[in-house]
């Protein structure tokens, strides 16, 4: 990847729904150019998925719930989590390495919201215990925060120091 | 609590589209729904004026673009979560703060560029503030991301 490159990142991480000539401008160069580095970015795996923003407390949710799994000792991970991605609400999912096994994180409304993600959970093969941290956080599907750290970070990379380290 | 914006079912549609990739043509969310180009662009600028779509987001590749990390952390503390959250803002890259209830008293995502680097903004956090703990649970393994999982409906039963 290029200075070319990072600068275009740069901008989506900013601004995931700008057109092609809107990019063009800010990074001094032709709307064909960028059109074929997305491409290039996007088959390379570098941009993997371009999302809409959402306030999820528009929408009638008030926080999202961090689903803190343990699983038996000689659990089969991947069974476990293939159940829990198939419950309603659950976004996101992955292994941990920490007190816990495996993070799942869902918006929730109310109490009886928690519950019922909780019961769902609760019914995961290899399921030891599930413990449970609720948070007032509303934006899907990350806070705006992430767009502005990482298009900093890619600019950073684009520095010839940064490109030595 | 504020009434809910009322998401129709072609409003729940056109959204879907955009969560699966938000730069989805008009044209194209205007075959999928039926309706006429124009129409999606007033009910996206709608949803927008209303506040329920706030922006797109790209999801990068994160460890191409130098932060191979990410890390959940909990922190129990008797501190203000307010300041402690301030002080991770400055001093880490964090990307969803929040003060939490149930198992932590914070809850916050961060990344890191290495561990190292993760475990000096732990140590820092652990020192400055009366914190009783500082639990770090690392992300491993590729994860996975189902966005269109969500209910955007979640006051309408069934």
């Amino acid at each position: 990847m290029d200075n070319v490159d990072y600068n275009i990142l740069s901008e989506l991480l900013k601004d995931a729904s700008l057109s092609f000539v809107e990019i063009a401008k800010m990074v001094n160069t032709t709307p064909y150019t960028v059109r074929r580095r997305y491409e290039k970015l996007c088959k390379e795996g570098v941009i993997q998925k371009n999302i809409v923003s959402i306030d999820l407390s528009k929408i009638g949710y008030q926080g999202k719930a961090f689903l803190l799994v343990t699983v038996t000792p000689t659990a089969n991970k991947s069974e476990t989590i293939a159940y829990l991605r198939n419950i309603k609400n659950i976004i996101v999912i992955t292994e941990i390495i920490g007190p816990y096994d495996i993070l799942a994180i869902a918006p929730i409304t109310d109490l009886k919201s928690i519950q019922a993600l909780k019961t769902e959970a609760k019914k995961a093969p290899f399921l030891q215990r599930i413990d449970i941290a609720c948070v007032d956080d509303i934006y899907f599907p990350v806070s705006p925060n992430f767009g502005t750290i990482l298009s900093g970070k890619s600019q950073a990379l684009t520095s010839p120091q940064a490109a030595k380290g | 609590m504020p009434k809910p914006v009322k998401i129709d079912d072609i409003d729940d549609k056109i959204l879907h589209i955009l969560i699966e990739d938000v730069r989805t043509s008009l044209k194209d969310i205007s075959k999928h729904c039926g309706i006429s180009s124009v129409s999606v662009l007033n009910r996206i600028k709608r949803l927008k004026k209303l506040g329920v779509i706030t922006g797109a987001t790209m999801f990068p590749h994160i460890s191409k673009i130098g932060f191979p990390i990410v890390a959940t952390l909990g922190i129990e503390t008797d501190a203000n979560p307010q300041e402690i959250l301030a002080f991770l803002n400055q001093h880490t890259y964090l990307i969803e703060p929040s003060t939490s209830v149930g198992e932590y008293d914070v809850c916050a995502l961060v990344y890191a560029e290495d561990i190292n680097r993760l475990n000096e903004r732990v140590e820092m956090i652990r020192q400055r503030f009366s914190v009783r703990k500082v639990i770090v649970n690392v992300w491993s393994g590729v994860p996975y991301m189902n966005f269109s999982n969500i209910n955007l409906r979640p006051n309408i039963e069934g």
